[in-house]
């Protein structure tokens, strides 16, 4: 074996050497976060309880601002009264469905109508504004029309989140939690300077696989609709 | 005023010190942007270092963790990077020196040097023949070795990380290549 061949083959054999599994980044996070800042709020895991997410969930509406306490009620007021619309004509509490776990947003093969038009209705928007985002960070200047819609969003996937459609369907639940924290990281960018941020976002956007998730969700909570 | 305000301006782009300003201020998504910028490269260097899986994923936590802690003391005098990689590398070396001395009090007889690797002595293939060559270098021959030929670090980096000179780690990468070499040439001659 001459020189080059060693050197070519030791080159080879030092890339082997204790290769890393992927970095389980979720699961790490949430340590640190545990162990930095104390108890998270914004997780985008799906192990929180449901009871203690609603607990936070209330902590962050009451520190909200009154424009956006306005726009919180508005929309609280819409689900509540589709959730008791839907449980009065149909006369049972929404039920899971056993065995689907996996392959479907199980909680709309059940009683949940009145929440899958606002549903899917956000999850549309949430796409399309998802879908804008790399146009945003080539521009590197996210508008406050942008900044403000991802607010909006925002307000109305932590109301999602603590409906009982989230509560019922893991799946859904978890898409709400990873877009909570997309949409919390979109509405607090700072307007002409977030070309860094935006990029940063995109990027875990796509590691997660979120639009996908999302246009399958959106899908899938349609035919759900249309059988 | 948040305390990053005193970075200097040459070492810490605008944007990373926005965001450690943020984490200095209790933002828990700023920390999450800061975790996941950097999160991937130093687990991959911690795994080099420690070879297990559940010791990287600890030690790249209680990296992140100590250096969100101390960010307050961070000055911009060297990257981010480079003083979370500089964290990283002292809790790795001292989280795998303790589990060390754990389990040489637990099974005396264990010679292995590398943590959670099998020994590849009975193995001849150059890839294991290499492998035990770099679990016997000294530590800071091997960290320098695994930082500039495996991860790509350049000597400059790895002296920021390890508190050394630019000139040591060149010397120290010498000196790693040149035991290597030893090793494969008994290899080849067999």
């Amino acid at each position: 074996m001459t020189d080059d061949e060693l050197d070519e083959r030791t080159r080879e054999a030092l890339r082997g050497y204790r290769v890393p599994p992927p970095p389980p980044l979720d699961e790490m996070w949430d340590a640190i976060e545990e162990r930095h800042f104390g108890s998270p709020v914004v997780a985008i895991s799906s192990r929180t309880p449901v009871a203690e997410r609603s607990d936070r969930a209330g902590r962050r509406r009451r520190l909200g601002s009154p424009t956006w306490a306005i726009v919180l009620a508005a929309v609280a007021a819409s689900l509540l009264i589709g959730v008791a619309v839907g449980r009065m004509s149909r006369g049972v509490a929404p039920q899971f469905v056993d065995g689907t776990r996996e392959g479907t947003y199980d909680y709309w093969t059940a009683n949940a109508e009145p929440y899958r038009d606002a549903t899917t209705e956000y999850l549309g928007q949430t796409a399309a504004l998802l879908t804008a985002l790399p146009a945003a960070a080539r521009d590197g200047r996210p508008d406050a029309r942008f900044v403000g819609q991802a607010s909006e969003l925002l307000s109305t996937t932590r109301l999602l989140l603590d409906s009982p459609a989230a509560a019922s369907d893991a799946r859904l639940k978890t898409l709400l939690e990873d877009l909570e924290l997309v949409l919390a990281q979109l509405s607090r960018l700072p307007e002409g300077n977030g070309g860094a941020e935006i990029h940063l976002i995109t990027e875990a956007l796509e590691r997660r696989d979120v639009v996908p998730r999302l246009r399958s969700a959106v899908v899938s909570i349609s035919s759900d609709d249309d059988n | 005023m948040p305390r990053a305000a005193t970075l200097r301006d040459e070492s810490v782009p605008p944007d990373e010190r926005a965001l450690i300003a943020r984490v200095l201020d209790g933002d828990r998504v700023a920390g999450r942007q800061l975790y996941e910028a950097h999160a991937p490269r130093v687990h991959r260097l911690v795994y080099r270092l420690c070879g297990d899986a559940e010791l990287a994923q600890d030690f790249t936590q209680d990296a992140f963790v100590r250096a969100f802690d101390q960010l307050g003391n961070f000055r911009g005098e060297a990257a981010f990077g480079t003083w979370l990689h500089r964290i990283a590398v002292t809790v790795t070396l001292n989280g795998m020196r303790k589990v060390r001395r754990l389990r040489e009090r637990e099974t005396p007889l264990d010679d292995d040097p590398g943590l959670g690797t099998v020994s590849h002595r009975a193995d001849p293939d150059l890839r294991s023949r290499i492998a035990a060559a770099i679990d016997a270098l000294p530590e800071g021959t091997r960290l320098t070795l695994i930082m500039h030929d495996i991860e790509g670090y350049t000597h400059a980096e790895i002296a920021e990380s390890l508190g050394i000179a630019e000139g040591t780690s060149k010397s120290r990468l010498f000196d790693a290549r040149g035991r290597l070499r030893q090793a494969l040439a008994a290899f080849v001659k067999e």
